[in-house]
């Protein structure tokens, strides 16, 4: 149920945000898609929700780049140039036309605006695990980077087991397991707690009361991070489902913002100004 | 700060086929779900033969107050259920807000004749039908329904969260009275589209409780860039104009 005596609550019923308590997106998209009627299907639209709703900071990778790949990399880049104080991109590893030079290249000339790597295996039927991956992985675990991987319960591409062979190999970069897995949560929570550079992501968990609660009382309370795969889903719904689990404020906002902090500061990514004094 | 007042269009609560009865009753299920009125399904619509889930029904909105139950609509010439109309008597005394579907579980074909003189009934007497989009309880079903009883009034609720608008807003903007309930939509900028579309009295606030977080529905129709008033329909004064519109013969 809703918690009418947190502050929390308060300041985001009354005024949709909260300013002590910025929330930063790690699982965002961009643009139009032919999937559905993107209504927020510009920037612009897209600030204008993140302006509403509190949303400091979006890591993102545009819907173009993850079904067109390199080609589109550079109009994500121009999105974070005009908005350098709200986005940052995830460089998509377009898996059927892997080029780690060109793309590491991509990353290191644009520093300032990439923040990580995003893969979405069960787009390209092509295993995360696979080893033409692995020039990713030595980047981004050089670099400490997070790395953004649509995870699903059963899929043959980027399943707990899949995970599970990254995971082995690679214990640098921040593992971030978008959906957590869906359907299978403990298999989330058990990857988790085998490997410490896994974090669990929200997006399609808080359509499932009492998930939150679970991650919360495996104790992996630090290693929760917010996103609604926005522009699909509404920040408000996250944020809302978040106040009306059964937790404390300090878990909320471990879970709404710090967590993400920490895994960016980590990752010595370069963070907007205002953001250097946020704990 | 003061609690948001809210008539929720959908809860589920009761036993599950096949599986144990619920350890809280209504009354904590609907606090759970911060409503202080709520349309609530009973499980056992879906398994219970119909004449005593009635029964069970009426038991709980007795016993909890701000609890508003539905019955399931089955042929009432097979002779399981009265009338449409003779039910239809009752529901203000037992606080019911109208019927549902359950054809897949009763072996009805999904085919509006059917149903004929019950969706006739409902839509004579502005019965809300509550329909939940799920297997072959289709769009596509609703479509034929709507096409035969164009006036009904219908609480549609959806089992996908996608952006479906390309499958919901043909239907709403053909139907005035299709309303939809709020829970699973929640793609980003939806309350603002769909008010500025068909008019903030055509959705309904739910939470889908105990599947879904309350809250959630909740913040995103507060923060929703619409007038408070819009917002108060959504919360309350939508489905209590539904509810208070039912008529009888």
């Amino acid at each position: 149920m809703i918690d009418y005596t947190s502050p929390l609550t308060e300041a985001f019923l009354t005024k949709g945000k909260s300013a002590d308590c910025p929330v930063i997106d790690l699982h965002a998209h961009m643009f139009d898609c032919y999937e559905c009627n993107m209504l927020m299907d510009t920037p612009e639209k897209q600030m204008e929700k993140m302006d509403r709703s509190g949303v400091a900071l979006a890591l993102f990778c545009s819907h173009d780049c993850l079904y067109g790949g390199y080609p589109f990399f550079a109009a994500d880049r121009d999105v974070v140039k005009r908005y350098p104080d709200r986005l940052r991109m995830y460089m998509c590893v377009y898996s059927p036309d892997c080029d780690p030079a060109r793309d590491i290249a991509f990353a290191e000339e644009n520093r300032a605006q990439v923040a990580g790597l995003k893969f979405h295996g069960d787009t390209y039927s092509i295993p995360i695990s696979d080893p033409r991956h692995d020039a990713y992985y030595d980047y981004a675990d050089s670099r400490r980077l997070p790395v953004l991987f649509h995870t699903w319960h059963g899929s043959p591409y980027d399943g707990p087991e899949q995970a599970r062979q990254v995971l082995e190999k690679h214990h640098d970069f921040a593992f971030i397991a978008g959906h957590s897995f869906r359907d299978s949560f403990t298999d989330g929570i058990a990857l988790a707690k085998e490997y410490p550079n896994l974090y669990l992501e929200l997006t399609a968990v808080l359509s499932q009361r009492g998930m939150l609660e679970g991650f919360v009382e495996a104790g992996l309370e630090d290693r929760v991070v917010f996103g609604v795969d926005a522009p699909w889903f509404s920040y408000d719904f996250g944020v809302g489902a978040i106040l009306s689990a059964d937790l404390t404020d300090e878990v909320r906002r471990k879970i709404l913002y710090q967590n993400a902090l920490a895994l960016l500061r980590r990752a010595d990514i370069d963070l907007p100004e205002r953001m250097a004094n946020i704990r | 700060m003061e609690r948001i007042n809210v008539f929720d269009a959908r809860i589920e609560y009761g036993r599950p086929f096949l599986k144990p009865a619920p350890e809280r009753t209504l009354a904590e299920e609907m606090r759970l779900a911060d409503a202080d009125e709520a349309v609530f399904v009973s499980r056992e619509l879906f398994w219970l033969p119909p004449q005593r889930s009635i029964g069970i029904v009426n038991e709980r909105t007795a016993t909890t107050p701000g609890a508003w139950g539905v019955y399931l609509m089955l042929p009432a010439v097979a002779g399981e259920t009265p009338p449409v109309e003779t039910l239809a008597e009752g529901f203000a005394e037992h606080r019911i807000a109208g019927f549902t579907l359950g054809n897949d579980r009763y072996g009805v074909p999904y085919h509006p004749l059917m149903l004929k003189d019950e969706l006739a009934a409902c839509e004579r007497l502005h019965i809300p039908l509550f329909y939940h989009r799920a297997g072959q309880l289709s769009f596509e079903f609703l479509c034929e329904i709507m096409e035969k009883h164009p006036a009904l009034t219908v609480a549609l609720s959806i089992d996908e969260e996608w952006p479906n608008a390309r499958k919901l807003y043909p239907l709403m903007k053909a139907y005035e009275g299709i309303h939809l309930c709020l829970s699973e939509h929640v793609w980003m900028g939806a309350i603002e589209d769909l008010t500025a579309k068909f008019g903030a009295s055509r959705l309904l606030y739910s939470s889908s409780h105990p599947r879904r977080y309350a809250g959630g529905t909740v913040l995103m129709v507060q923060n929703a860039a619409i007038p408070q008033e819009d917002k108060d329909l959504i919360f309350r004064g939508n489905l209590k104009r539904l509810i208070g519109g039912i008529g009888h013969d």
